[in-house]
């Protein structure tokens, strides 16, 4: 893991490199957030751990985005989601007269609020606190480990950077999740962005949990014909290990306020 | 062009960090690996259970355990299948003792039942834990097996050196597969089970005399199916012609039962001051002096197991002693109607009793049940007009007749089952009942009402006897009827395997007298092996050996 956080480290510096070498070279400055928007949106996924069970995710994601003066901007984002496990995947289909076979739901539900600076001609620093809480119904008796029971708490905390270039964005997080009574999680992720038209945006990424390597690549697009108000986003995210987790992510989110193309919804509002 | 349009993306400083971003992007990511994600493991992959019936206690339970990896979260022990009731864990640290609880075998019946128990490590999905997704999964098959119960044989006691078919009772017969029946160790020839599993007809090769453990035997049961059920095989007693002395003072004979497990000879008399069970024992050639228990006793039946007599008095049943006659604690027969007494007691092979009321005059009134395991008299549902049921040797059902001679027309007869303690109606034949009880063989394929018409198991109408027939009984086979006539002052045969087309048998033979006159009020019965007769009557009991036609 070491190797990773000095990548970390490392591209964290090049984008603030990047963002102090050429802050002078703007033209007049706009603001991190043009003006107040927010957007509400539903995710759903499905994820498959090989050999083990399968699980599929439905939520509601909604996050409001403001300006602070001009060269900061806020966000506070809440979610909340459901997951059901397929237990029939690893549970044999016994002849049962009397008893069905158990499931395994957890419900999450989690809000962040994150403060920035930002250039739209350069790109983006933000830290991000966020709370949430997880509870589980599996069976008889099922708990999570730090905590014992049916509930976790959920801290965690995050700081991210991005770098636009041209029709690209590069960026990298780094987020730090404690769970209730449970141990520290560090994780890091980079993207690359590229956006071939100016609705379609095309993201790759790679990162690290648990110490393992996930990658991911994601597409979103803003149908022109939806007034630049709907966003959908399909993507397909890897947790390259031994059992390997392959996650699909369909998202659609409709933005309240400004109509504009993605891209420049990207650098100027959200 | 508004000002946030002015945007102009400035080669040389910014791109040399853009593609050194880009390059750290492409570079990163190598450092998996490490034992964080390391698989859900368990100490076993199957567990067994059994129990030796479905009565029997729960097996205790049984624990495994699992370890599992950092990246767990959360533990999740979820299970499928009757086999079991619930899991519970026990985590410390990396490991988790899971323990399964198998339902209760009352709860779930005779048979083979499987379950199984998924340990799954569930783990954040993404960087902030805002979703959960499955690690790896270990699962533990379940197996448990509840064997099946043998419950009774009826009759409990047969012959040696002849083949005949028993009723087991139990539970559980179609729960495994091919089942099959051993007496000891000789295997029945045929075996047929019901639809329930709840009883078999098996058949039974010629037996020497002696005890046999009634076994079950299924290929997909594992060990040898519990049995304490036995078959006692006796050898056939050539009775002599002979006389039995009632006690002084009796007047008629209520019934007749012959205990042929411990050869003695059970009659219930009309005797002042107070009716008496009367018994006979038979040893060494003779038969020896009675004894007796009176309390105003009116019917007996001797038990399914033979370990117990049920009598009845006009509002009681009085468990006895078979051998002793010990009284014990009566039970008395709930909301009898006034006028009205318990009559007649029969008992079918799960040991129930059949209990008949009676009014002085005609009428119906309703009958009872009685659970000599509960110590409880019942209501049975059924109103009949002073019924006589006549009980099977196999036990699986009870012929009823009823009426009155006041009546001015047939009524319905009835034949009892003893798998569900239901009457159901013959349709036909109808008739008022007389003084001659019925008679059935056996296996219920042949009865004879009245006295007079022989009817297969269907109610069929074979044939007639005469109608100076006082009494009759059928070889257990229920190829012979044994009348006694009393024009002809002894007893006819019959061969009553034959379809006469409703027309007169006639008569094997020439009648065989009695080696006495056992009065009036004729009551008769036949051994299990069909070699002897016993007619009881007001003046006393003839020993007769049964002709052979």
């Amino acid at each position: 893991m070491n190797s990773q956080k000095l990548c970390l480290t490392a591209s964290l510096l090049a984008a603030l490199q990047l963002a102090t070498n050429v802050a002078a070279a703007a033209e007049p400055a706009p603001r991190a957030v043009q003006t107040t928007n927010w957007s509400l949106g539903l995710v759903a996924s499905d994820s498959d751990t090989k050999d083990s069970t399968s699980n599929g995710t439905f939520g509601i994601k909604g996050i409001a985005t403001l300006p602070i003066g001009s060269l900061f901007g806020a966000s506070v984002e809440g979610n909340y989601s459901r997951t059901t496990a397929r237990t029939s995947d690893v549970l044999f289909d016994v002849a049962s007269q009397n008893s069905s076979r158990q499931t395994c739901r957890f419900n999450n539900s989690d809000a962040a609020v994150s403060v920035f600076a930002r250039k739209p001609t350069l790109g983006r620093i933000a830290a991000s606190y966020g709370k949430g809480n997880v509870t589980s119904d599996c069976g008889d008796d099922s708990v999570f480990v730090s905590t014992g029971d049916d509930s976790m708490g959920i801290d965690y905390y995050r700081v991210a950077a991005e770098a636009y270039l041209w029709n690209f964005t590069l960026g990298a997080v780094h987020t730090s999740t404690e769970p209730e009574d449970g141990s520290k999680l560090e994780s890091d992720i980079f993207k690359a962005s590229w956006y071939p038209i100016e609705n379609l945006k095309v993201t790759l990424s790679g990162g690290d949990l648990y110490d393992q390597d996930t990658y991911g690549i994601e597409i979103e697009h803003q149908p022109e014909f939806m007034g630049n108000s709907l966003g959908v986003a399909l993507g397909y995210s890897v947790i390259d290990r031994d059992q390997e987790i392959g996650t699909i992510n369909f998202n659609v989110v409709y933005h309240f306020g400004p109509k504009v193309e993605l891209k420049r919804r990207d650098r100027f509002y959200r | 062009m508004s000002q946030e349009e002015k945007v102009h993306y400035l080669p040389g400083a910014r791109r040399v960090a853009g593609l050194l971003l880009f390059g750290l992007l492409a570079g990163c990511g190598g450092g998996g690996g490490g034992d964080d994600a390391a698989p859900v493991q368990i100490s076993t992959n199957a567990i067994a259970f059994s129990a030796t019936s479905p009565s029997a206690a729960a097996p205790a339970a049984q624990t495994f355990t699992a370890t599992f990896g950092k990246d767990v979260v959360q533990l999740s022990v979820v299970h499928s299948g009757d086999a079991i009731a619930s899991t519970s864990s026990v985590q410390s640290g990396r490991s988790a003792t899971i323990t399964i609880t198998p339902s209760t075998p009352s709860s779930i019946g005779p048979g083979l039942f499987q379950g199984a128990v998924a340990v799954t490590g569930y783990t954040c999905a993404d960087t902030t834990c805002s979703r959960m997704a499955a690690g790896s999964s270990a699962t533990v098959m379940v197996n448990y097996q509840i064997s099946p119960i043998v419950s009774s044989v009826t009759p409990y006691v047969t012959t040696s050196g002849a083949s005949d078919a028993v009723i087991i009772r139990g539970a559980g017969f179609r729960a495994f597969s091919s089942l099959n029946v051993r007496f000891g160790d000789t295997a029945a020839t045929a075996v047929t089970i019901n639809t329930a599993g709840t009883e078999l007809s098996a058949t039974y090769p010629a037996l020497a005399a002696g005890s046999y453990t009634v076994h079950l035997e299924a290929a997909n049961h594992a060990g040898e199916i519990p049995s304490n059920v036995a078959l006692l095989v006796v050898d056939p007693v050539a009775f002599a012609a002979t006389t039995l002395d009632h006690p002084a003072s009796t007047t008629g004979v209520r019934r007749l039962v012959y205990d042929a497990e411990r050869q003695a000879l059970l009659s219930v008399t009309d005797t002042a001051p107070s009716n008496p069970i009367v018994r006979y024992q038979y040893a060494n050639g003779a038969w020896g002096a009675p004894t007796q228990a009176a309390n105003g006793f009116l019917d007996v039946a001797l038990s399914s197991t033979g370990t117990q007599l049920f009598a009845i008095n006009g509002s009681s049943v009085v468990p006895v002693d078979p051998v002793t006659l010990a009284l014990g604690t009566a039970v008395a027969a709930p909301s009898l109607v006034t006028n009205s007494a318990l009559k007649n007691i029969v008992v079918g092979y799960d040991n129930l009793a059949l209990i008949t009321t009676s009014l002085t005059t005609s009428g119906s009134t309703q009958g009872y049940l009685y659970d000599p395991v509960g110590g409880t008299v019942g209501l049975n549902g059924t109103s009949l007009n002073n019924a006589t049921p006549v009980m099977a040797a196999n036990g699986a059902g009870a012929m009823v007749v009823q009426g009155d001679p006041t009546l001015t027309s047939d009524v319905a007869t009835y034949v009892y089952s003893s798998a569900g303690h239901a009457f159901s109606s013959t349709g036909t034949p109808t008739l008022r009942q007389n003084t001659v009880a019925p008679a059935v063989n056996r296996s219920f394929s042949r009865v004879v009402l009245n006295g007079t018409k022989v009817y297969d198991g269907n109610f069929s109408l074979l044939g007639t006897l005469p109608d100076t027939t006082t009494a009759v009984v059928l070889r257990p086979d229920g190829n012979r009827a044994y009348a006694y006539d009393s024009a002809a002052g002894g007893i006819l045969v019959y061969d009553i395997s034959v379809d006469r087309d409703e027309a007169a048998y006639t008569a094997l033979g020439a009648v065989t007298p009695l080696a006495a006159d056992p009065g009036t009020g004729l009551q008769m019965i036949i051994t299990p092996d069909g070699g002897t007769l016993f007619v009881g009557g007001s003046l006393r009991i003839v020993v007769q050996p049964a002709p052979a036609l």
